[in-house]
């Protein structure tokens, strides 16, 4: 009990929470955004692994470490303009469209992958985003290793969640994102088209996802590993319900998992020879679903989620 | 399958993908029908 406390307080279980959390900020702001106008996306995990190879493929051929964010955010935004573009003007299963972006972005990484490095074992290495060193607050006791040493993606991913709380509260565009969400007949009455804002949702969502996948090749890893996603994407599915469709729960989720997640890796070492090792990889997925059960009866879903719209058919 | 095929898994794994979308889409445009309409003319004739 007492290596349990003395983990809690310490300032590397902190900074790893929050660091393991930074690629699902991003991944569950993205499904949030897509949900919020009535399209599941169930392509992130595909999207994260796109967003992870294309990222790393760019800085690796010679592009700066931003210019290889924005062709990660351009990657998660083509397979998202697919998805879009399947659910929304031709009304297919959400499901099915989002299994096979899944199934297509992860190959297609894969075999760009292969295709550009036939005969390699081991990932040619990066020099990946470094931890911010911030004058003064980077110093402070416990809070500055924990925020101010983080590297600047886990900013922008911070910035992320206040720039969509921002959009969805305080701008029209918002209000006309969750109204195609809840009922896009009264959109459509309003002169607005449905159509537009929903494919702009899923494609500027995917573009968020993609960014989660940057991160791990870019910020947490300086690779690209096969595997390497290990299903952040499905958990990202499952906090956006947990989050209830809201951006500040959504940042609460993330961080909480990636705080289960640090403390399973520190118990590992600390209690290991005592309980075998796949009870704590095991560990933040149970706790992840008792969450889940607990605030889903609460969740305040759009209305018109996986309902495909049809202009002039009520 | 593609192991006894003696193809690249990665290229197996894109397939298979590109196929569950064809289908996907080939779902959708099997709900119409192409028809030629005649002109009026020859159908007067």
């Amino acid at each position: 009990m007492m290596d349990i406390l003395q983990i809690l307080v310490s300032e590397s279980f902190w900074a790893a929470s929050l660091r393991i959390a930074t690629p699902l900020i991003f991944g569950v702001l993205g499904a949030l955004l897509c949900e919020k106008s009535g399209v599941l996306n169930l392509g992130i995990e595909g999207i994260f692994v796109a967003g992870a190879m294309a990222g790393w493929m760019a800085v690796w051929l010679g592009a700066g470490l931003w210019g290889g964010v924005l062709v990660a955010a351009g990657a998660g935004a083509f397979f998202g303009l697919i998805h879009a573009i399947l659910t929304v003007p031709l009304g297919l299963s959400q499901h099915v469209s989002g299994l096979g972006v899944t199934m297509f972005a992860t190959s297609v990484s894969y075999f760009a992958y292969r295709t550009a490095l036939p005969n390699v074992s081991s990932p040619p290495r990066i020099e990946p985003f470094r931890a911010l060193d911030i004058p003064i607050l980077s110093d402070l006791p416990f809070v500055g290793p924990v925020l101010f040493q983080q590297t600047a993606m886990t900013w922008l991913a911070f910035a992320c969640v206040g720039l969509v709380w921002y959009v969805m509260k305080r701008t029209a565009l918002g209000v006309a994102i969750q109204a195609v969400g809840d009922n896009p007949d009264s959109v459509d009455a309003q002169g607005l088209s449905v159509y537009a804002l929903r494919m702009g949702s899923v494609v500027a969502g995917s573009a968020l996802m993609a960014l989660g996948g940057a991160f791990l090749t870019m910020s947490a890893f300086d690779a690209f590993f096969f595997g390497m996603v290990n299903g952040r994407g499905w958990i990202c599915i499952a906090l956006v319900i947990f989050a209830s469709w809201k951006p500040g729960k959504a940042l609460l989720g993330a961080l909480l998992f990636g705080a289960f997640d640090a403390l399973q890796v520190r118990l590992q070492t600390e209690v290991g020879a005592l309980v075998p090792g796949q009870v704590f990889l095991m560990a933040p997925y149970i706790l992840s679903i008792i969450a889940l059960v607990i605030a889903a009866r609460s969740a305040d879903y759009p209305r018109a989620l996986l309902t495909p719209w049809f202009k002039g058919q009520r | 399958m593609s192991r006894a095929m003696g193809v690249s898994s990665y290229l197996a794994d894109l397939v298979v993908a590109m196929s569950l979308l064809c289908v996907l889409v080939g779902g959708f445009f099997a709900r119409y029908r192409i028809t030629r309409v005649r002109p009026v003319q020859e159908q007067a004739s």
